[in-house]
């Protein structure tokens, strides 16, 4: 494995006209790491991943994957990535043995390669692929997409239709991934389902990438949700006028509102009260990205 | 089977190819089982009644009481051909754009496999089923001479099956080359689709009307069986015309299939 960024994007344009496509995306992933990709749906995430696959072709800018030309290598660029998306359609005609064989043998891979990933996700390999619930075909997907162990996996809203349990088994598989050193990145429409797993995200709307941050980054500015119940007089409104303090609310002896800024500030203006209860929320992260998707685009 | 794309495809097809095959062979094997009867009932009368503008499609007196005739009118005739051409089209379909319709070549090409070798390996899985099943026409006749009691010259029995499979493989070919070049279902079957049918009613019809005369040369149809292999052997310009089509038209959309965008 080179030292060389997992996923280099440079001016990546795709347009299919004035409004639908992706615009000038500038983004490096190193690898190891697990990047969340998030946004809407039509915001342009399928788009970026099928451009990274060679499906699309770029209108303008670059592409390089694991150091390798992605317009002159394209086949040993898809030998490093394994890629699995949720509404992924496969030969439905075939058993799931059948079709993992023949992804097998197109990557090069033996038979037992992939048992252990076909035992550990409990997958139904001998009926028909037609025949299967959504949950256990995304299973067949993510074991041709994982089977040989690839250095870059590229996951397009991958978990949906897996019920908790197997979700739970597939985050561990990513964890197991990223300790080898292998590189994640995965797509979602909501931030909960790869808030477990990645280490940076970045958000994507109208085909622009409006910010990209590490999670830490991202917990540590997003606003808890805060619920203060005096004992005695409430102070008055016009006490709580501190830098990202928001939604405040009275009721009874209870203050509510929620807070991004400076934790100590909080507590110095609460010591000159008489405070019988102190709740401070985990931060939402959902009310985030919502607000990222709300607010005026600000380009990165 | 699942070595390659080019065997799963063949796996994929298997039950279409038997049940196709299997069903030109029968339709083949029935039609000259009826040669006795038909040789032999007044057909002289019959055909004397029917406009010269039929007669291409009905036939001359020599395709119904002579055996080379009989074979060349009524087994490599329109009756069987337009059953295959049009089997043809649809397994070209099935392969092609069907496939980028429900995002399953989408799925391929995020594997270690070139768009070079997709193009290729569908389509000589293509040319493999259309070949197999157009060339078990033979073992038809060979049943219907046996039932019959006759013989027919077993070289121009071959040159005209070489003459079959050639124009269901062009055909075949042009569907391919529209559906790897646009990816579009809709324009392929309709093109496709408008083309064939195109072809079949100039092709009957241009022997009767002047009109037509240029506009059959267009017609892949008027480079099949015209004369009749059985009785005059293949025409090797004919059959050039047809190679160079399917050849001209499988390179233009293997360049464009290698550069455009897929499923969109």
């Amino acid at each position: 494995m080179t030292t060389q960024p997992a996923i280099v994007l440079i001016n990546l344009s795709k347009a299919y006209d004035e409004t639908h496509g992706i615009h000038a995306i500038n983004l490096s992933v190193d690898q190891g790491e697990v990047f969340g990709f998030l946004g809407p749906n039509g915001a342009g995430k399928s788009t970026t991943i099928n451009t990274i696959l060679g499906i699309l072709r770029p209108t303008s800018g670059t592409i390089s994957i694991l150091g390798l030309d992605h317009f002159k290598d394209l086949k040993k660029v898809h030998q490093h990535i394994g890629y699995v998306s949720g509404d992924m359609e496969t030969d439905k005609a075939l058993t799931g043995k059948q079709y993992l064989e023949y992804v097998a043998n197109l990557r090069g891979v033996s038979k037992t390669a992939y048992q252990p990933l076909i035992e550990r996700l409990d997958a139904d390999i001998h009926a028909k692929i037609k025949h299967l619930s959504r949950g256990n075909r995304q299973k067949i997907g993510l074991i041709a997409a994982l089977m040989h162990d690839p250095d870059l996996l590229i996951l397009d809203e991958p978990t949906s239709g897996l019920d908790p349990l197997i979700q739970a088994e597939f985050n561990a598989i990513i964890k197991e991934h990223t300790a080898r050193g292998k590189t994640t990145f995965i797509s979602s429409h909501v931030l909960g389902e790869v808030q477990a797993i990645c280490d940076r995200v970045g958000f994507i709307r109208e085909g622009k990438l409006i910010k990209v941050t590490t999670l830490e980054e991202l917990m540590a500015h997003t606003p808890r949700n805060v619920t203060i119940h005096f004992s005695s007089v409430v102070p008055k409104k016009e006490a709580f006028a501190l830098p990202g303090l928001h939604k405040l609310s009275h009721r009874g002896n209870s203050v509510s509102f929620t807070y991004s800024g400076d934790i100590n500030r909080l507590i110095r203006l609460l010591a000159g009260h008489s405070v019988s209860s102190l709740e401070i929320n985990e931060a939402d992260l959902e009310e985030l990205f919502m607000n990222y998707y709300k607010k005026e685009t600000k380009h990165v | 089977m699942f070595k390659s794309l080019y065997t799963k495809t063949l796996f994929d097809l298997r039950w279409l190819l038997f049940g196709w095959a299997a069903g030109v062979a029968f339709v083949a094997a029935i039609t000259m089982a009826l040669y006795t009867s038909l040789s032999q009932s007044g057909i002289h009368s019959i055909l004397a009644t029917v406009p010269d503008s039929l007669k291409p499609l009905i036939g001359s007196v020599d395709d119904y009481t002579t055996i080379p005739g009989f074979i060349g009118q009524q087994i490599f005739g329109p009756n069987l051909y337009i059953m295959t051409i049009v089997m043809a089209i649809i397994v070209t379909i099935s392969v092609t754009v069907t496939q980028e319709d429900d995002r399953r070549l989408q799925t391929l090409l995020s594997l270690p496999i070139t768009r070079a070798s997709v193009f290729l390996q569908k389509w000589f899985a293509i040319f493999t089923i259309v070949t197999l099943a157009s060339a078990s026409v033979i073992v038809g006749v060979y049943i219907g001479l046996v039932s019959v009691d006759k013989t027919a010259d077993p070289n121009r029995l071959l040159e005209s099956v070489a003459a079959f499979i050639l124009i269901n493989v062009t055909f075949a070919a042009i569907t391919f080359a529209l559906g790897m070049f646009s990816g579009k279902r809709g324009l392929t079957v309709t093109v496709a689709s408008a083309y064939t049918v195109a072809c079949l009613i100039i092709s009957e019809l241009a022997p009767s009307t002047d009109k037509l005369k240029l506009a059959d040369k267009f017609s892949l149809l008027h480079y099949y069986n015209n004369p009749q292999v059985m009785q005059h052997g293949l025409n090797s310009i004919h059959m050039i015309v047809l190679g160079s089509v399917c050849l001209v038209a499988l390179i233009l959309s293997f360049v464009r299939f290698k550069h455009r965008n897929i499923g969109t």
